[in-house]
């Protein structure tokens, strides 16, 4: 059964705008908002007792963060390049321009799991005063961000033509698998508080065994498993190693669950172009929202 | 779009880059130089935050050239912002002259010992 989304490439008259980008425009309304809320909470601590900001602020790593924008504002201009190369009907240039929107979104967590990581074993924790409160709170939600931008470019680079839609989710279970042998680190809680941690390690063994044997059902059951329990330990490790583990695990369960190519490029060459476009728009937001938060929390 | 207009987009996008990557670098610099008061400090800084926050929105996200519809959406959402933002002002405006309802307040006037309420204190009038 095949049914037409109407307006999905054409513009609608009344709103001279094709439907996806209202939605995503109304989406970007909606997320000012929740932005909003976090600094003008963040106005009324600070006015109210700005100490523990001023001692706060002094700990954190500027150089760091500099480089943070410099990595987030390379990966938004990679994208609308990637947008233009579209336009222009050059592929490969879409697929690099893409695949260093990837990279850099990658860069972009690691280098903040750094800045997290010297934090949190340092004892400062979100109730360690106000300010690391609103510190994790702004650039904790701005990561989620990030890591939702990461599963849709991750999917627009991916289901691009039929050839690049490749399985690639063994290649995902060797990173992860590989991800064990980076330090995973002890984390604020300590291991034995979290069942979740032993549940982890009940699943990397069986993780082991799908690189070995074809075993179809728990193939498909177990990424999506460890996911959860990745969450849900979010606080028991601390490691790097736990961190790429979660991200790449996530892009194993979007490869086999969500990656039914329906729209590529090839089908429908518009509706793939407006989507790349939609998918823009979000990702060019993550960025004017870190433009306004590095220097809110970092420097000021 | 005809190719050529995409062509000539395509400078336009590095040079906003470039641009952006300046302006970073700029506010980063901003800090070590003392404007006088912390509003001015935070003034220069969010200028140079909405400058760059102004050229994505116009030229990464096609806002320069857009439908009156996302206008219409985007202003909206603008004075409600506008209002959330100017809530607290209120609220800290109101505190300062009425000082019963606002503890921190109170407690500044106790700066001598510390900032703490004597004996736990805590009942309107003590302070």
């Amino acid at each position: 059964m095949d049914i037409e989304i109407p307006y999905n490439v054409e513009e609608r008259k009344d709103t001279g705008l094709y439907n996806s980008k209202l939605g995503i425009w109304l989406f970007l309304a909606s997320e000012i908002m929740l932005f909003g809320a976090l600094f003008s909470s963040y106005i009324i601590l600070r006015s109210g007792d700005p100490l523990p900001f001023l001692t706060g602020q002094a700990k954190l790593n500027v150089p760091l963060a500099t480089l943070n924008t410099a990595v987030l504002i390379l990966s938004s201009v990679t994208f609308v390049m990637s947008w233009v190369s579209l336009k222009l009907q050059n592929f490969t240039r879409y697929r690099m321009y893409m695949g260093i929107t990837l990279i850099c979104s990658i860069l972009f967590l690691v280098i903040k799991y750094f800045e997290y990581e010297t934090k949190l074993s340092n004892g400062y924790t979100p109730s360690y005063s106000n300010f690391y409160a609103v510190y994790f709170t702004v650039t904790g939600l701005h990561a989620i961000h990030i890591i939702g931008g990461i599963f849709v470019n991750y999917y627009l680079w991916k289901v691009f033509d039929s050839r690049s839609q490749m399985q690639t989710s063994k290649i995902f279970n060797l990173i992860a698998l590989f991800c064990l042998l980076l330090p995973w680190g002890n984390g604020i809680y300590g291991y034995e508080t979290n069942i979740g941690a032993i549940l982890l390690f009940c699943c990397f063994s069986s993780l082991l065994i799908t690189q070995f044997e074809e075993l179809s059902q728990f193939k498909y059951i177990l990424p999506i498993f460890i996911t959860i329990i990745s969450f849900y330990s979010l606080f028991t490790f601390t490691g790097i190693g736990y961190y790429l583990f979660l991200i790449f695990n996530s892009l194993n369960v979007i490869d086999i669950f969500l990656i039914k190519p329906n729209v590529t490029y090839e089908a429908q060459p518009e509706n793939f172009t407006n989507r790349v476009e939609v998918a823009g728009l979000y990702w060019h937001f993550v960025d004017l929202v870190w433009i306004f938060v590095f220097p809110s929390i970092y420097l000021l | 779009m005809s190719g050529h207009n995409i062509e000539s987009h395509i400078k336009v996008y590095w040079n906003v880059f470039y641009a952006l990557l300046a302006f970073t670098a700029l506010t980063v610099g901003v800090t070590y130089i003392e404007f006088g008061s912390v509003f001015w400090n935070f003034f220069v800084g969010l200028a140079i935050a909405s400058i760059k926050g102004y050229l994505v929105a116009a030229y990464f996200m096609h806002l320069n050239d857009e439908s009156k519809t996302i206008y219409f959406i985007l202003g909206i959402s603008v004075i409600f912002l506008a209002v959330m933002m100017s809530i607290p002002m209120l609220w800290r405006s109101s505190a300062a002259n009425n000082k019963e309802n606002y503890i921190p307040y109170a407690i500044e006037d106790n700066h001598d010992i510390g900032g703490y309420v004597k004996d736990g204190k805590s009942k309107k009038g003590d302070y």
